[in-house]
């Protein structure tokens, strides 16, 4: 654990990117201590103005702090990449693990079920469970989770199916341990590393996709301070106030690259391989 | 300096002189060789014999300068045909590699690019040397080229890729392309330790015609001091990255100076010896520790006859005739290297009771493939193949089986069908109850039958600590309160010579032989009465390999387990085991008892696999037992005998009609056609030549040998 610890510091990008990473976690723990004004609060006569001294990002159309706004919805959207994403993970590592380790004629009806999932577009398909969920926070946390599992469970399997012909898996099988024993205790670690990066580059989609659900109407409701909901209401002042679709935008992107570049850094550090050649 | 070895700084040849190299290194630089000083004349085999990390391959890619760039040339010089290498820019050392030096790497497999033809890899060997040769002249002499390595079909070969051709043809092309420049000087890198044992034999045979043929200097490195008897010239023995003993094969091999030396010779498995139960020399690489450290003789942390002189630097000063040796006690009279443990014998074999055996097999069989099932509906193939066929076998309790045979011959399927990771079908009855066919086995035969592994490193769990490894038997199969898990894990590891520190690391801290012996303590963690292994050393060295051997016996001696051992190395299990069974392609050829030594009635295959097996003593002769072709594909229908194909004693139409069967008394039995009187009367494998009289029998002979051989 140590080893991969300082190979990950040794990486220029991975450090970048959990320095992101590390500032959107302290804005969504500490953010609403920080906010100057309340993110609802309607300052009437200061309604679409530019950055300034009172309010440094400027306000919308309602008066609202945009940077207060921004503080408080820093929270939402990253406690929705990151449930989602591990949501989708848990299911489909279990998935997985089940469909490669038991294989035969289980493993080809998951995989083709897989398949027939993976031809639909993600929003396309959290759209629809959308609709017919019902459109708010924990149904687009669910639809995305649902969304992410079957690649994950793709990623697992593949994985699996060349450990499960190691020998210390044969050994486990000749030693009489259990089925479940050996896919939790024995090939569940050595199937992790590659699955926590793929991940971990993943909460980066969560986080844009939930953005993209808001923005629909169908994720977090008005008038919580959430950012894609934010740049949602920006659309119809686009010309006259940029700023207002920028700040939440630009805040997006940071937590974006912050996760992928960290799961670049988390590959490399994973594989012994790379940096010693 | 070292004046005494032939011509050095001569023109022709390789000489190095006083090379020392280092690797660059977090922790500073490690020293990877000191002060080597050896010299190869052209048509000259020097074998130079060590174990993995003594630097032995360091030296190879040092001649050629193909070290990585944290290695440093800190002394020296090597010289080949007049200049000196080290120097060389790179235009110089194109010319070289391509052409002046062939090497012929380990493993053929990963040393051929699988994308292209065979004959596309060789022509590109042959362009280099003649970059205006027309296609069809180039084709040519690769085609001469190829027969030239005895690939008798040269024009299918060239068209063929790697994965369509076996191992052994893949090393000829390998030596063909290495030839191709008519080089100066070969370099074989273990070139035959990823081959069957009679693939093995066939492709040192070739080695030594070619170079022959070309008169080329030859550098042939390996681990197995045994093999040197058969193809050396000349012997430079490496430890530590110092050369410790240096000379004429014959010297060396007859009269070893230098300890390690000796523990090398006495940890190879020597056929002479064969049914005396010897033990092999132990070594304790472990304690090797210190070893790089400066100053001294590096051999002192693992050397018996260690004194205070010993920490001064020995230098290789000449012993006897032709002979160097660094060692500041070589030429004391009497002094016995051979440690307390060496001595010994393993413990002598009680009768055993032979009425009822711990593990019978009847018609075993293990099927591999799909059957046809709703594909054959429509014209599909029934693609199953009998890996294993019609099998009896006995193992008696506290007794050892030795199974012996080549890759694909069926030896594995049938330790995994027994613990039951493959289904099987026929009759298998262990400690007098029948065992269900198909993949079920009951706890108290999980607990009682354990097996081991060829690759330590899959067979233990790189996620997981050793301790964590090791108490999952107990867990399974001892709930005893009364004494801690860490205590018995501590128990198990000491059990194996390993500290109980052991347990708080991870299989890759390990090395290869520490992990195989964590996968004997996991084995043997239940007291099981049978240890199936299955080719447990075939990935070791020699030396780690005698070790592992003889804390497997110690390990049967104290706890009465079966073991069932299972290698190709038909000489090594000579050694140990009571009684030995050879395998060819699913089926038993030969039943043998260790007692038979290694005298006729053979089985050809058995025969052949003796032959191949090289006898570290110059005054050995082998008789020349070549087979012809590979292993081959098994149909269903194989009517005849399994070995018809490559039989060199093929009598006739009944070998191909009829399959015969174990036949014979005394429990030495042998499935041939040929008469039992016919194959006891055919001359034995080895002979000692020179020595004894014309008109002793074979066995007068070899009970002369093991005297000389005993008091030596």
């Amino acid at each position: 654990m140590r080893e991969i610890a300082t190979r990950l510091i040794r990486n220029p990008l991975g450090v970048a990117g959990l320095a992101l990473i590390s500032f959107a976690l302290f804005l969504a723990v500490a953010g609403p201590f920080l906010a100057p004004y309340d993110p609802t609060q309607f300052h009437v006569r200061a309604r679409l103005q530019g950055p300034s001294a009172a309010f440094w990002l400027g306000t919308d159309q309602f008066g609202r702090d945009i940077f207060s706004r921004i503080l408080w919805g820093a929270r939402s959207t990253i406690v929705f990449g990151l449930t989602a994403t591990m949501l989708g993970t848990t299911f489909g590592m279990c998935i997985g693990l089940v469909s490669g380790y038991v294989g035969g004629r289980a493993d080809e009806i998951v995989m083709r079920l897989i398949d027939a999932k993976m031809a639909i577009p993600n929003l396309l398909f959290t759209l629809l469970i959308l609709t017919v969920l019902g459109g708010n926070a924990t149904n687009a946390v669910i639809a995305v989770a649902i969304a992410f599992t079957p690649s994950m469970a793709r990623i697992t399997r593949s994985v699996v199916l060349s450990e499960r012909t190691r020998d210390y898996v044969n050994a486990a099988r000749a030693r009489g341990e259990s089925s479940a024993y050996i896919m939790f205790r024995e090939i569940l670690p050595n199937v992790a590393a590659p699955v926590i990066v793929e991940s971990s580059i993943r909460v980066a989609f969560a986080v844009m996709l939930g953005a993209t659900l808001s923005y629909l109407g169908l994720g977090v409701q008005p008038p919580s301070p959430d950012w894609g909901l934010m740049i949602a209401e920006a659309r119809s002042f686009l010309q006259r106030s940029a700023w207002l679709a920028l700040w939440p935008g630009l805040s997006i992107a940071v937590v974006a690259i912050g996760f992928n570049l960290f799961g670049d850094g988390l590959r490399d550090a994973l594989n012994p391989r790379v940096g010693e050649a | 300096m070292n004046a005494g070895v032939g011509n050095p700084g001569g023109s022709s040849g390789l000489c190095i002189e006083g090379l020392g190299i280092a690797y660059q290194t977090a922790a500073g630089q490690r020293q990877a060789l000191s002060n080597v000083s050896l010299t190869i004349r052209r048509g000259e085999i020097l074998a130079l014999v060590g174990e993995s990390g003594s630097g032995k391959s360091t030296l190879a890619y040092a001649i050629l300068r193909y070290l990585p760039p944290e290695a440093v040339a800190l002394s020296g010089s090597i010289e080949f045909d007049g200049r000196d290498l080290l120097r060389l820019d790179d235009a110089g050392l194109r010319d070289l590699r391509g052409s002046r030096i062939g090497v012929v790497y380990q493993d053929p497999s990963t040393a051929l690019n699988p994308t292209m033809a065979l004959g596309e890899q060789l022509l590109e060997s042959v362009r280099r040397q003649q970059p205006s040769i027309a296609r069809a002249e180039a084709v040519a002499r690769a085609e001469a080229l190829l027969r030239r390595v005895q690939l008798g079909d040269a024009n299918a070969i060239m068209a063929r890729f790697p994965h369509q051709v076996s191992g052994g043809e893949k090393q000829r092309v390998m030596i063909a392309m290495a030839i191709a420049g008519s080089p100066s000087l070969l370099i074989f890198d273990e070139p035959t330790s990823a081959l069957d044992a009679t693939t093995a034999a066939e492709i040192v045979d070739l080695i030594k015609d070619v170079q022959a043929e070309y008169s080329t200097a030859v550098l042939y490195i390996t681990h197995d001091l045994a093999s040197v008897a058969t193809i050396a010239d000349r012997v430079g023995v490496i430890y530590a990255g110092t050369i410790v003993e240096e000379g004429a094969a014959e010297a060396v091999l007859r009269l070893p100076r230098h300890p390690y030396t000796r523990a090398l010779l006495n940890s190879v498995p020597n056929p002479f010896r064969a049914g005396q139960r010897r033990r092999f020399e132990l070594q304790h690489a472990a304690q090797a520790a210190g070893a790089r450290a400066a100053g001294g003789c590096k051999y002192r942390w693992r050397c018996p006859a260690a004194i205070e002189v010993c920490a001064q630097e020995p230098t290789l000063e000449p012993v006897g005739a032709d002979q160097r040796v660094a060692c500041h006690r070589a030429t004391e009279k009497g002094l016995d290297l051979r440690s307390a443990v060496t001595r010994a014998t393993f413990a002598p074999r009680t009768a055993v009771d032979t009425s009822q055996a711990l593990l019978s097999l009847r018609n075993f069989a293990v099927m591999h493939g799909r059957r046809a099932g709703i594909s054959g509906f429509f014209g599909g193939r029934d693609s199953r193949v009998a890996a294993v066929d019609g099998v009896d076998l006995d193992l008696y309790a506290g007794r050892t089986l030795g199974l012996v045979g080549e890759s694909g011959c069926g030896k594995s399927s049938l330790a995994r069908a027994i613990v039951g990771l493959l289904p099987s079908g026929g009759d298998v009855v262990f400690d007098g109850q029948p065992v269900p066919p198909g993949a079920w086995r009951a706890h108290s035969f999980r607990r009682d039958v354990q097996i081991i592994f060829q690759h330590p490193d899959q067979a233990l769990n790189p996620r997981m600590r050793i301790g964590e490894s090791l108490k999952r038997p107990l867990k399974l199969y001892q709930a005893n309160a009364d004494v801690s898990l860490d205590h018995r894990v501590a128990e198990m590891l000491e059990r194996v010579h390993l500290s109980a520190s052991y347990a708080r690391r991870f299989p890759h801290q390990l090395s290869g032989g520490e992990k195989q012996r964590v996968a004997i303590a996991r084995a043997f963690a239940v007291n099981p009465r049978l240890v199936i292994c299955d080719e447990i050393t075939s990935g070791l060295d020699v030396s780690v390999q005698a070790s592992i051997i003889n804390l497997l016996s110690d390990l049967q001696d104290a706890l009465g387990t079966s073991l069932l051992f299972i290698t190709h190395d038909l000489n090594l299990v000579q050694h140990f085991a009571d009684e030995i069974a050879v395998m060819y392609l699913g089926r038993i050829m030969e039943m043998r008892p260790a007692s038979a030594g290694t005298l006729p009635p053979y089985h050809p295959y058995s025969e052949a696999l003796l032959s191949a097996a090289p006898v570290p003593d110059p005054d050995v002769q082998s008789r020349r037992v070549r087979l012809s072709g590979a292993i081959g594909p098994r149909s269903f229908s194989t009517v005849g005998c399994r070995f018809t194909a490559r039989c060199p004693r093929k009598i006739g139409e009944v070998c191909d009609a009829r399959a015969p069967t174990l036949e014979g008394e005394g429990g030495h039995r042998i499935a041939c056609h040929i008469p039992r009187s016919e194959l006891a009367s055919i001359p034995p494998i080895w002979q000692v030549h020179g020595k004894l009289e014309t008109g002793t029998n074979s066995k007068q002979l070899i009970s002369a040998r093991n005297e000389t051989l005993n008091q030596a």
